[in-house]
């Protein structure tokens, strides 16, 4: 029913693939059968980069059959390498005889059933495809007078580890973090997911690239048509490099000019998995921690991990303390302008006094003041993201310094606002979704703008339009307000306040309500989609 | 640009012209008038004064501590003149947002004050819920120019003295702007309005070293209130009279009501912590019966004799004293109002609401009528608690 935005939405074409020939060809080529031949080409074509190793030795009694084992340094496990190709190959089948067999993939089948140890090992006859897994740290065995290669799994090389989060952190609840391996990353997800309706799909997205995509979802949960319009829109991607989930999600949303993020990423894998059960869809992209998860809506931002491991009570206070941090960041500056400015018989007549006496012998009017303030913070808060760590503390003490009290000691700002710029900046940190802060840090200077020409009256129409536009945003067709906007009561369980786990709980359709019941009784969801199980 | 961007870019042009009246004011362009006065000078001008607050003297932590007001004035035949002229005078704007008091010089009030409102309700920076005082037996500008202890802001003040007295003794009470305008408009009557007077020499109140002593030499005190009739001051009350005003018009917060004890006279104080009061009016004949019914608790506060008030016989006592007492007051005040012949205790309303055919024929005449009303007071009154104590020591004595 509101998939009707969906092909709207479908992207433009882009112009020309100018830079496609640059990137791997798409048709199917076969390899070559003699071997030096073969090493030859792979080496000329990777440019006699020195990190391509080749192995060549022979293998059977007789005749003597002559091998080459391809791969690349750094990206391949050397152990592994030694262990279960060479070893394999050459020890163990000293004494063995191998059958003899004039037809090429013949002799393809015998190494494969019966001399290599690898555990994921494939027989292909594509120059594109081995290629490809030859750059992903697979490696590629060759038979003197075969056609076609064997390629083995044995990916290995330096990695980061799996640590606790850096953005999203939480003091209940589980440590660990996405790295930068698309592998572990999936298994993190399907080690909390036993389940066999958890499905996986890859691709590769990038002409050069060839960055591994995968898409992971709960069969039966997950609307088989935001599958298909996701995997549809992946695949319609044309660019030349795809280098962290942001590019995939710059081209895969529904809006792309508006200050507000239509698709949510974490780092954390139960955040990931919460949104599965919900029936999200998580985009995973390798190189990056940053998982997608979609299609998403405004009240996600205020959500946190830890929201489902504390107490009830302590959750809805805390969701309603990041409610008003949202709007503490975006309207507290312009209201105390336009309260300065337009609206003094709002300020309480001592505080009025108080402000006044402030306000004596600054030289900056409050609208320039305050954007004063605020540029200032914001380049306080880039140095600090930007500079080494290592000059981290002086910089930021001289800048608290410098903001703070000897910009109100020399009268050049009020000390009110300094209190109102540094809890705008406090509060910008209480949203566990960091990108919805960085709208309402934008939204925040034309608000000033506004507040300053026209007061209230000026936020007001402000406020009216961002609501305007939230309101028409779609993310996968659903839209972004919902379930303030269409209102549903019965959607409202996990908005501003969440039920307890005990009340009888309906999982929340992303756009309808879907009357099954979460809690079924084997654990494992129905993949039938009109199936009522209702829990006794 | 689509059209429907392009209707809502009209909508919004449309809003523009659509706001109210405010301006771009930075708060250092403004001179904030926390209490103004209006005073008659000779024929047909009004003097305008404003006591403008020194927000760089009295607050933050650079406080000079230089005299926290001063007072500008203005003369003109209108009080918007009067406010313009003031400009040559001060060098901000003079904003009336935040205004506390609204004083009326005594000789203006005599004369009337029903030009005085207009300015008030038509201009948009005043509130009407600024409170209204008359300066009995003095201009307005001496009480603005008066400098004050505790509450270093006079306007605060005069607005505290105000406050705190009605409510805990309820021979004044807070009277706002909106108060006065609907008094003005009752039929044969006016508002009551409190009086807040000067004491001491007038110069040596205009100096801070007013404040640096510890009596003042020069103090306003809260004095009293005026009655009006047809929007011109009649005469004032005070004490006990101005108490009987406040019981009837239903103002009484908490109050101490004095009772005689056994030979002792006055030795027995009553709090009074609640109190209510309704009018109802009957019409017999030509003479309207105004019946007065106030209900009363309170407890005893302070017993300067040996009394056994752990006896209910005797707080019974106690209670039927408690309502002779009001009942007194209740009579003398409208005795007096009765005397000036102006309705300010709201009858004329009472016999509206219970016979308005009655009133139809009576309203031409009301001031004629309202003197000879014939009023019935009926008291009941409620003794709570006795304190924290029950067998005071006094009681000890004696045995």
């Amino acid at each position: 029913m509101f998939f009707g935005p969906l092909i709207r939405a479908k992207k433009k074409q882009k112009k020309k693939e100018i830079v496609h020939e640059l990137g791997f060809q798409e048709d199917k080529q076969p390899l070559e059968r003699d071997l030096d031949r073969m090493v030859d080409r792979i080496k000329q074509e990777l440019g006699n980069s020195p990190d391509v190793i080749v192995r060549t030795f022979q293998i059977g009694s007789s005749p003597l059959i002559q091998v080459a084992a391809i791969y690349i340094e750094g990206l391949t496990d050397i152990e592994k390498v030694n262990d279960f190709v060479t070893h394999s190959l050459l020890f163990e089948q000293k004494e063995n005889e191998l059958p003899q067999s004039n037809d090429p993939h013949c002799m393809f089948d015998v190494i494969l059933s019966r001399a290599l140890t690898v555990g994921d090992a494939k027989y292909l006859n594509d120059w594109n495809v081995m290629m490809h897994a030859l750059l992903s740290g697979d490696i590629a065995v060759f038979v003197d007078n075969c056609e076609g290669s064997i390629i083995g799994n044995l990916r290995g090389g330096e990695r980061r580890g799996v640590t606790a989060p850096e953005t999203e952190v939480n003091i209940r609840g589980p440590r660990d973090s996405f790295n930068e391996s698309i592998g572990t990353n999936v298994s993190l997800i399907r080690r909390r997911l036993k389940s066999p309706n958890l499905w996986l799909e890859s691709m590769r997205v990038g002409n050069i690239t060839q960055t591994d995509v995968s898409i992971m979802y709960l069969k039966g949960i997950a609307e088989d048509r935001l599958v298909e319009e996701v995997r549809r829109r992946l695949k319609d991607i044309r660019i030349d490099a795809i280098l962290e989930s942001g590019n995939i999600e710059d081209l895969i949303q529904d809006q792309t000019y508006t200050p507000f993020p239509t698709i949510y990423n974490s780092e954390r894998p139960d955040v990931v998995v919460g949104n599965l059960l919900e029936g999200r869809i998580a985009v995973l992209v390798d190189g990056t921690p940053n998982t997608l998860i979609l299609p998403t809506t405004f009240s996600q931002f205020f959500k946190a991990a830890e929201d489902y491991y504390q107490r009830v009570e302590f959750t809805v206070f805390m969701r309603l303390i990041r409610y008003f941090g949202f709007f503490v960041v975006m309207l507290l500056p312009s209201m105390y302008i336009a309260v300065t400015t337009h609206h003094h018989e709002m300020i309480p007549t001592l505080l009025a006094i108080n402000l006044l006496a402030q306000r004596e012998g600054v030289p900056f009017p409050v609208f320039f003041e305050a954007f004063l303030m605020e540029a200032a913070f914001e380049l306080m808060r880039e140095a600090g993201t930007r500079m080494p760590r290592a000059v981290g503390q002086a910089v930021s003490t001289v800048g608290a310094i410098v903001l703070g009290q000897a910009a109100v000691e020399a009268g050049i700002v009020t000390a009110m606002m300094v209190i109102v710029v540094s809890f705008t900046g406090i509060a910008s940190f209480t949203l566990p979704g960091f990108t919805l802060t960085t709208s309402a840090r934008l939204i925040r200077f034309p608000m000033m703008l506004a507040a300053s020409t026209f007061g209230f009256y000026g936020i007001f129409m402000c406020t009216i339009l961002i609501v305007a536009h939230l309101t028409s945003l779609r993310s996968f067709g659903i839209p972004y307000l919902s379930p303030f906007a269409p209102f549903g009561f019965k959607r409202q369980k996990d908005t501003l306040w969440r039920s307890p786990f005990k009340t009888p709980a309906t999982r929340p359709g992303l756009i309808g309500p879907r009357q099954e019941t979460s809690l079924q009784k084997d654990g494992v969801p129905s993949s039938d989609q009109n199936d009522q199980t209702s829990e006794g | 640009m689509t059209l429907k961007t392009g209707f809502l870019m009209l909508m919004i042009l449309c809003m523009l012209p659509l706001a109210g009246c405010w301006n771009y004011r930075e708060m250092n362009e403004l001179a904030i008038a926390l209490a103004m006065g209006v005073d008659k000078l000779g024929e047909d001008e009004y003097r305008f004064s404003f006591q403008v607050v020194n927000a760089r003297d009295i607050s933050g932590i650079k406080a000079t501590g230089r005299i926290p007001v001063n007072v500008f004035s203005g003369k003109g035949r209108t009080l918007f003149e009067a406010l313009r002229k003031a400009s040559q005078k001060v060098p901000r704007r003079i904003n009336a947002q935040h205004m506390r008091v609204f004083i009326i010089g005594e000789e203006l009030a005599r004369e009337g004050i029903e030009e005085l409102f207009d300015f008030m309700e038509r201009d948009p920076e005043p509130r009407l819920t600024t409170r209204v005082i008359i300066a009995r037996d003095s201009d307005a500008e001496t009480i603005l120019k008066t400098v004050t202890a505790v509450e270093s802001i006079p306007a605060n003040a005069i607005l505290g003295k105000l406050k705190v007295s009605g409510r805990v003794l309820a021979e004044s009470y807070e009277v706002e702007m909106d108060d006065v305008i609907r008094g003005l408009l009752t039929k044969g009557g006016g508002p009551v309005i409190s009086g807040i007077r000067h004491v001491g020499k007038v110069k040596s109140g205009e100096k801070i070293s007013n404040v640096e002593q510890t009596e003042l030499q020069t103090d306003l005190f809260t004095s009293g209130m005026a009655l009006f009739k047809n929007g011109k001051l009649a005469g004032w009350v005070k004490g006990r009279q101005a108490r009987g005003i406040s019981w009837i018009n239903n103002k009484v917060k908490s109050t101490i009501v004095n009772l005689d004890c056994e030979t002792k006279k006055d030795a027995l104080a009553i709090e009074i912590l609640r109190s209510n009061t309704k009018i109802k009016g009957e019409v017999k004949g030509e003479r309207p019966l105004i019946r007065i019914q106030i209900e009363g608790i309170g407890v005893v506060g302070e017993a300067m004799c040996p009394v056994d008030i752990s006896k209910s016989a005797e707080i019974r006592k106690l209670e039927q004293l408690w309502n002779e007492e009001t009942a007194h007051d209740v009579m003398a005040a409208v005795k007096t109002a009765q005397k000036l012949k102006t309705d300010v205790l709201g009858f004329g309303a009472a016999v509206e609401r219970a016979n308005p055919k009655a009133w139809k024929k009576m309203e031409k005449d009301w001031d004629e009528i309202f003197p000879t009303c014939k009023v019935e007071v009926n008291v009941e009154s409620t003794i709570r608690r006795t304190g924290m104590i029950s067998k005071p020591f006094l009681l000890k004595e004696k045995k």
